[in-house]
């Protein structure tokens, strides 16, 4: 990327409007936010009927009066570099303060840096008097050179870690700042003044005069501009000057640039040749790059030549209006967030309404089911209600006939005991024996069980599982055995 | 430096200020905690909305109509209970008393004692059961009257009073007996259940 598009592309950053003033023979720049400046105009004559600036305003002034003064600070951290700054204000101030005094101070890789600017109180009040005049109540005014040193920060670095030197070209004077990587180190006004009131290269009426003018003062521009250097460079000791920006509202500028190319060797950067009246209210290239110098300065209270009396009263009209944006800010949003509340509490009641109308849709199929289960729950109970009356007894006479046929010689029944069970009627036999040992007897008892068995009206359980089960009260033999014969499946289950 | 500052936020912003900061929050106050409760309870209520039409939903599906079979099936089996349970009274032991000992002298057994105990003296006997139309209408109680008889008599006089009981029909049941040989005779102890009815409330 060339040098003139690295600046173009920098002047693409900025996003506010740039209005241009002249207040007498100085430039000023006001800036705004595009939403409030659109359809301003440029105001080159006082009292004119262009519209004030609206928004936040700051302005780039030129008056020989203003004293800048940097302060490198390495390794103090910002907070103690503000305390530094307030302190030195102070002192230059004095007691009563008869000059106005403000300060800057930007973060640096190795530290901090100071810059103070001051002005005579008188000056400030004309000057902010003047702007207001032309409908411009600046909430800031910083000094051109403070401007441009800023400026040289947007610009492509220098070779080796040079100086930039940014001469800027007026009519009436002209100014070179000298900037490293991190603003204003040193400025100085030459004295270049166009002997006529015309643009470099337009034609005159007499053009052997034009030439010999403009010679001169090409000449001139290159003289002044090494003998600048040559004071930075061995006086001062501040660097090797290795980059210069050409940059003001005159057109015409490519003589002094070849000339400066022929006599410098050095890189040539060029902000802006457009002639003032053609600015329109469009921003000026170069005026845009300055009010990024403004941009990056700090904040509106910092290196200011507005007078406090001026400067607080603006200030707070300031936060005013911010703190009515951001009421009304705050209410819309309230507002929105209770519409989106309502459409939610509004969409929550639409699906209960929805659900609602749905269970009603279901309330006759509920009646209608709870008809029929209570249908089914009463036909259960009449037909268990049923089942457990109507069954059927066993045949009590036939059982104890069949017992008694059954019954081996000598063995004879001692006790009867039945009883209803869940699974069927259960019949114990206890049996006794009339001139039989005991090993008779369980023979015979064995009969009495084999014999039962093999009739269909007894299920008789076998002795060593009912012995497991049921352990029998006393030493008789016993038979146990189911005598039901719907229960008989029932039973062998056990 | 100061000055310029603290005039940012002076008295005459501060009200200002003030009611910028309080206004959504004051908003924020009073709207949230009303519509988050509006909004639990929604929450529920569609919850229980839901869940009732499931139910509805899953007992239509498995409940399904009597078949006229099954009506025909209970209809007769009420009829039976109606016709094999006859009711008692509110004294059933004064009208039962009477009637099972002359039925069981008529079946020739000797010696007898009747002896009526109430309901709720017998723990593990079956309990009331309460039928009535499919459509409810007509319902009763079917009450469970527990006797205990004691009658010695010999073998054949047993015999024919076991057979008397299971002639009687389905109402009266045999739950418990003990027969116990006393030389020629036997004495026996019969616990039954007669099923009584009564309309119920």
């Amino acid at each position: 990327m060339n040098p003139r598009r690295a600046v173009d592309a920098v002047l693409g950053r900025f996003p506010r409007r740039t209005l241009l003033h002249r207040v007498g023979a100085d430039l000023v720049w006001a800036q705004g936010p595009s939403w409030f400046a659109r359809g301003a105009a440029l105001d080159a004559n006082p009292g004119s009927a262009a519209p004030a600036v609206r928004g936040d305003r700051e302005a780039v002034v030129h008056v020989p009066e203003i004293r800048i003064a940097r302060v490198d600070l390495p390794g103090v951290r910002l907070r103690d570099a503000r305390r530094i700054a307030e302190r030195r204000c102070a002192d230059l101030r004095g007691d009563p303060p008869a000059v106005h005094v403000s300060s800057l101070v930007r973060r640096t890789r190795a530290g901090s840096v100071l810059w103070l600017v001051s002005a005579p109180n008188d000056v400030c009040l004309e000057l902010d008097a003047e702007l207001r005049q032309r409908g411009i109540e600046a909430d800031r005014v910083l000094p051109l050179s403070l401007a441009l040193g800023a400026l040289a920060r947007l610009l492509p670095a220098a070779e080796g870690g040079g100086l930039t030197a940014l001469l800027w070209l007026e009519q009436e004077w002209s100014h070179c700042v000298i900037a490293d990587s991190e603003g204003w180190l040193f400025d100085r006004q030459i004295p270049l003044k166009l002997g006529f009131d015309a643009a470099i290269g337009a034609t005159p009426a007499n053009a052997v005069a034009w030439e010999e003018e403009e010679h001169q003062f090409i000449e001139h521009v290159v003289v002044e501009l090494g003998r600048t250097f040559n004071y930075v460079e061995r006086n001062l000791s501040l660097g090797r000057v290795a980059n210069v920006c050409l940059c003001g509202p005159l057109a015409g500028l490519e003589p002094v640039e070849h000339a400066l190319v022929a006599n410098q060797m050095l890189p040539i950067l060029r902000l802006g040749a457009r002639p003032l009246p053609s600015l329109g209210w469009a921003p000026h290239p170069a005026s845009g790059a300055a009010l990024g110098g403004i941009a990056l300065g700090g904040s509106v209270a910092e290196a200011t030549l507005v007078p406090d009396a001026a400067l607080v009263p603006r200030l707070k009209a300031r936060a005013r209006r911010s703190l009515l944006r951001a009421a009304v800010a705050a209410c819309a949003l309230l507002a929105l967030g209770l519409a989106a509340a309502a459409a939610y509490v509004s969409g929550i009641s639409t699906s209960i309404e929805r659900l609602r109308a749905q269970a009603s849709r279901w309330e006759g199929e509920r009646a209608a089911l709870a008809q029929l289960a209570g249908e089914r729950e009463r036909a259960r109970r009449v037909l268990d209600a049923h089942a457990a009356i109507s069954q059927p007894q066993p045949p009590w006479s036939a059982l104890l006939t069949a017992l008694g046929g059954s019954m081996p010689e000598r063995l004879f029944v001692a006790k009867l005991a039945i009883a209803r069970e869940p699974e069927g009627w259960r019949m114990e036999i206890w049996l006794d024996s009339e001139g039989l040992d005991e090993a008779a007897t369980a023979d015979a008892v064995a009969r009495l069980g084999n014999r039962l068995s093999a009739l269909p009206l007894f299920s008789v359980i076998p002795s060593e599982r009912q012995a497991a089960h049921e352990p029998a009260a006393d030493s008789r033999q016993r038979i146990v055995t189911w005598v039901a014969p719907a229960e008989r499946s029932g039973a062998d289950g056990e | 430096m100061a000055s310029r500052r603290s005039a940012l936020f002076d008295g005459s912003n501060a009200g200002l200020l003030a009611a910028v900061v309080a206004a959504p929050l004051l908003g924020l106050l009073v709207g949230l905690g009303p519509l988050r409760d509006f909004v639990r309870r929604a929450g529920e209520q569609q919850t229980v909305q839901r869940a009732e039409i499931e139910r509805i939903l899953e007992r239509r599906r498995t409940l399904s109509p009597l078949s006229s079979a099954e009506r025909a099936r209970v209809a007769a089996a009420l009829a039976a209970l109606e016709a094999g349970v006859a009711p008692l009274g509110a004294r059933p032991g004064e009208a039962l008393g009477p009637s099972l000992a002359s039925l069981f002298e008529g079946a020739g057994a000797g010696e007898l004692r009747v002896t009526f105990s109430p309901s709720d003296a017998v723990a593990a006997g079956p309990l009331p059961l309460l039928v009535a139309e499919l459509d409810g209408s007509r319902p009763m109680t079917l009450i469970p009257n527990p006797v205990r008889l004691a009658l010695t008599a010999d073998i054949n006089g047993i015999r024919r009073a076991l057979d008397a009981l299971g002639a009687h029909g389905h109402a009266m049941q045999l739950e418990r007996a003990e027969l116990v040989r006393a030389g020629a005779r036997v004495e026996a102890v019969l616990e039954i259940v007669y099923w009584s009815r009564e309309a119920a409330q």
